[in-house]
């Protein structure tokens, strides 16, 4: 402890750095979202407290986001786990190509993803499917899926194999040995992986009004629900909705890290026959889960590709809407790069003991939904008259924070703190330490949250829309254009998107 | 009755060799060591034996039954890991009844196996603690309790002292040696610690670039090395250049600047190998300077340089050397090996990697 004293010189310069990373997310990020419940008086800027109601039918759209986002997330796990398990396990070079399969919905804007998922199911495809609930599921399986088998991956991949290895030696058969072994282990990695699903799941505003039927404005679930009073001038209900959805994504954040810690799944009881019978129907070979990823996910995400038409009308707006997309994404993702990565340095480091509660305000607004953290952010910045499109930035900005702060935070945690000591010793001053040493150990995960963050923005509607009057982003056209049943011109502004979203990542993972 | 057989083993890697054709028997109740260099292959061929791992080729046979294809929770062999993989989240008791519960015998009479299997690993106090709580010691013993209690007998056991202290290591090497000869098991132990291996084994298998060199007892290996490698590799030894010529019913061996009669052998270039405590320092010899000189405790050890050769001896501590001071070296034919002088060179045919 005395040792480590000594080698932190320069207090003052590291205080006022870690201020202004503070400084910036309070102002800045965090408190614009919880500003919406300061305006209980929509139509003034003053400030007051709003009321908060339920009337039946935004309890009906709650009720709906509530059993859409579990059923899909108990749909992910289960069909989810075998295929993390297998890139997380397997040494082949097949390996490569599902990881690559996996993450390819992630790149795929989630309106366009709705619409290609409704296009699969619905008339215009197998016709198994009409708009509404079920269709809704199956969008949102679609996008959450590659959630679940990210977080879950990495979580297996945690786990040390030689305790699979242990168990089997001892007599427990391969699903057995998963079950009372990897499961235990990586239950707080699941827990995670369900809530981050879970809230996107509950967040997503434009996958689902491709899934809610054409024409109007049906409102299925809270978010789309709340912009539907938006747009018919109900703010007070829109407000009292967006705070319910804050209050119960907050909730339910602090059960989970609650939960996460305290939480152990019982490993007594054990059925080695049933497991054995079961085994031995080659479940390990993954056969049935694989099925479901192509079928459900898959292919549908990518079915729109079949109704690309081109039509020059559209053109202009389509290009147009592109550069705003484009240019709000990087300016929000640069912003975030120069004061993420010192949140993610103070989180991360655990600096003056302030990590946990900048992790969880963190967290906060990443389980956020992005039709209220729009409205809370469009009135904040609106009280400044600003640009809209500078709105627009700084609502992005918002949502995807945690995008970048989340990874890079947790690779500082596991970076060796000796080889910064190390570095000290041989006489490197503090920053150059950070320069020679730090950044380039943590560069790969912050590129991947810079990745994820462009992507985020990029294919973000429900903030979006709850800001917008004039300027319109990709994903906010494409639901124009389906709504207006311009279904070539969608699938072509997709297509376009999607190309776009692949080189930006492919450009952003090269360097 | 457990005996091992192992067929023409073989396991590449892509270009990487680990492995190539080893046979081997292990028999019923016998305290077999793998011993060799570190990436010699010993943890291959330990988890091709287990099942953990498929061999690229060649047949393991246990009690006389083919278990190539066997899964390793079929072949009922006790492993105990090189980081001992205790499992984090149970604890003590948890982790040495994990075998009777996951084969569904989770019974009275396993409880009491199995508390019976912590009592002679001086455990049983602890059995609700969990593995992070234990000091190394502690947790190695439990590995081995956790192998046993699936009522196994036959036991791996991979460099199960690597991750001890030496003192602590030295200690539980014959408190394990002695339980394993008490239950009569078999077990077949991992090392590349030479000491280790020739306190434990009644066999040592010698291992070196996925190949065995050498199989036989502590003492065969010790004092009938086959090659140069073995010879190295199990306890210290002087290795001469020599040079035989015939001498009618001998031959006469030229080394360092000295001479000697040995038993007949075809004349020609040889490397003789002499172990330190053979090489006795004195006034009639090789002549030679001390170069250094070290006191150990019961034995010192002194390194005399001969032109650009240096011979060690070493004896039981009593007279002292300073460096420079001029000496003799000399043995007796019968303490010298002779090798062929290796076309690989002396250094190549030692190396230890
Ligand atoms: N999973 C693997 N993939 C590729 N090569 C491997 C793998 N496991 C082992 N090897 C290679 O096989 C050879 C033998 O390795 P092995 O682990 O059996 O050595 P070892 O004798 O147990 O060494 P140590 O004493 O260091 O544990 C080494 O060259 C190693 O690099
Ligand atoms: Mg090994």
């Amino acid at each position: 402890m005395g040792g480590e004293r000594k080698l932190v010189s320069g207090k003052l310069p590291e205080l006022a750095f870690y201020s202004i990373v503070v400084l910036f997310f309070l102002l800045l990020v965090f408190a614009p979202t919880l500003y919406i419940a300061l305006r209980g008086c929509p139509d003034s800027s003053a400030v007051c407290f709003p009321q908060i109601y339920l009337t039946k039918e935004m309890g009906d759209a709650l009720f709906n986001s509530f059993s859409i986002a579990f059923s899909a997330v108990v749909l992910d796990i289960i069909f989810g786990i075998p295929i993390a398990w297998v890139i997380a396990r397997y040494k082949t070079k097949f390996k490569v190509y599902l990881n690559f399969l996996v993450d390819m919905p992630l790149i795929m804007p989630t309106a366009a993803l709705g619409f290609s998922v409704a296009l699969f199911w619905g008339g215009a495809g197998i016709g198994l499917l009409s708009k509404g609930f079920w269709m809704i599921l199956a969008v949102h399986v679609a996008f959450t899926y590659p959630y679940i088998v990210r977080t879950l991956s990495a979580a297996i991949e945690e786990v040390d194999i030689t305790y699979e290895m242990a168990s089997r030696t001892l007599g427990a058969h391969p699903l057995t040995a998963f079950r009372t072994v990897t499961l235990p282990l990586f239950q707080s990695g699941l827990l995670i992986a369900a809530l981050l699903a879970f809230t996107r799941s509950l967040s997503e505003t434009g996958a689902t009004m491709m899934a809610v039927g054409t024409g109007q404005f049906f409102a299925a679930t809270a978010p789309t629900q709340t912009l539907l009073y938006k747009n018919n001038g109900d703010m007070a209900s829109a407000i009292s909705l967006s705070i319910i959805l804050i209050a119960v994504s907050t909730i339910l954040l602090a059960l989970v890290r609650y939960l996460s810690n305290r939480f152990g799944i019982p490993v007594v009881k054990v059925y080695p026959s049933l497991e054995k019978s079961i085994n031995s129907l080659k479940l390990e070979k993954n056969a049935f889960a694989f099925a479901f990823f192509m079928i459900i996910i898959l292919v549908p995400s990518f079915y729109l590709l079949k109704f690309v038409s081109y039509s020059p009308g559209e053109f202009g707006d389509i290009m147009n809407a592109i550069g705003i997309s484009l240019a709000i994404a990087f300016v929000a993702t640069v912003l975030n790069l120069v004061f993420g990565v010192g949140m993610a340095l103070l989180i991360g480091r655990n600096k003056f003991g302030l990590g946990p509660i900048f992790e969880f305000l963190t967290d906060m607004v990443m389980v956020m939904p992005t039709v209220a953290l729009g409205l809370s952010l469009g009135m904040f910045w609106n009280l400044f008259k600003m640009n809209e499109l500078l709105v627009l930035a700084m609502v992005h900005m918002s949502f995807s924070y945690p995008y970048i702060v989340k990874p890079v935070a947790a690779s500082i945690r596991d970076l060796d703190k000796n080889l910064e000591d190390a570095a000290r010793v041989l006489g490197a001053t503090p920053f150059k330490v950070f320069r020679t040493i730090t950044l380039p150990l943590i560069m790969p995960s912050i590129l991947a949250g810079a990745v994820m963050a462009f992507m985020r923005s990029l294919s973000e509607t429900g903030a979006t829309l709850a800001v917008s009057k004039t300027f319109k982003t990709i994903p906010v056209l494409i639901v124009g254009f389906v709504s207006a049943s311009k279904y070539g011109d969608a699938a072509f502004a997709s297509a376009l998107l999607l190309g776009v979203s692949f080189i930006a990542a492919f450009l952003l993972r090269r360097k | 009755m457990p005996n091992v057989k192992v067929v023409g083993i073989s396991k590449f890697f892509g270009n990487i060799k680990a492995l190539r054709s080893i046979n081997l028997e292990i028999n019923d109740g016998e305290y077999v060591v793998l011993l060799g260099p570190s990436g010699c292959g010993k943890t291959t061929l330990l988890k091709i034996i287990a099942g953990m791992w498929e061999p690229t080729g060649g047949k393991v046979y246990i009690d006389g039954h083919d278990v190539t294809d066997l899964p390793p929770e079929d072949r009922n062999i006790g492993f105990v890991f090189q980081n001992y993989a205790l499992f984090p989240h149970l604890n003590v008791f948890d982790n040495t009844i994990y075998g009777p519960v996951v084969r569904g015998k989770d019974s009275e009479e396993s409880r009491r196996n199995a508390k019976e299997m912590l009592n002679l690993v001086r455990l049983a106090a602890r059995h609700d603690a969990y593995p992070l709580e234990l000091s190394g010691g502690m947790q190695q013993r439990l590995a081995v309790a956790r192998a046993l209690t699936t009522g196994s007998s036959l036991l791996f056991l991979d460099e199960p002292l690597s991750a001890l202290d030496a003192k602590i290591g030295a200690e539980l090497r014959s408190e394990m040696r002695k339980m394993i000869k008490d239950l009569k098991l078999t077990a077949v132990h991992v090392t590349h610690n030479q000491e280790e291996a020739m306190e434990v084994a009644d066999k040592i298998v010698v291992m070196r670039r996925g190949g065995v060199e050498q199989v036989g007892s502590p003492e065969e290996i010790y004092r009938n090395p086959t090659n140069l490698f073995v010879a190295h590799f199990l306890g210290d030894a002087n290795f001469i250049e020599a040079a035989a010529s015939d001498w009618g019913k001998c031959c006469k061996l030229k080394m360092l600047n000295w001479e000697m009669e040995v038993p007949k052998v075809k004349p020609g270039a040889y490397v003789a190998v002499v172990r330190p405590e053979k090489v006795e320092v004195g006034d009639d010899g090789a002549e030679g300077v001390v170069k250094n000189f070290r006191f150990l405790g019961g034995l010192s050890y002194v390194e005399v340089g001969i032109g650009g050769e240096s011979v060690i001896s070493r004896f039981p501590s009593g007279r002292e050397y300073e460096s420079g001071e001029k000496v003799c070296v000399r043995f007796k034919p019968e303490d010298v090996k002779l090798f062929k002088y290796p076309d690989e060179g002396l250094k190549e045919a030692l190396r230890i990697d």
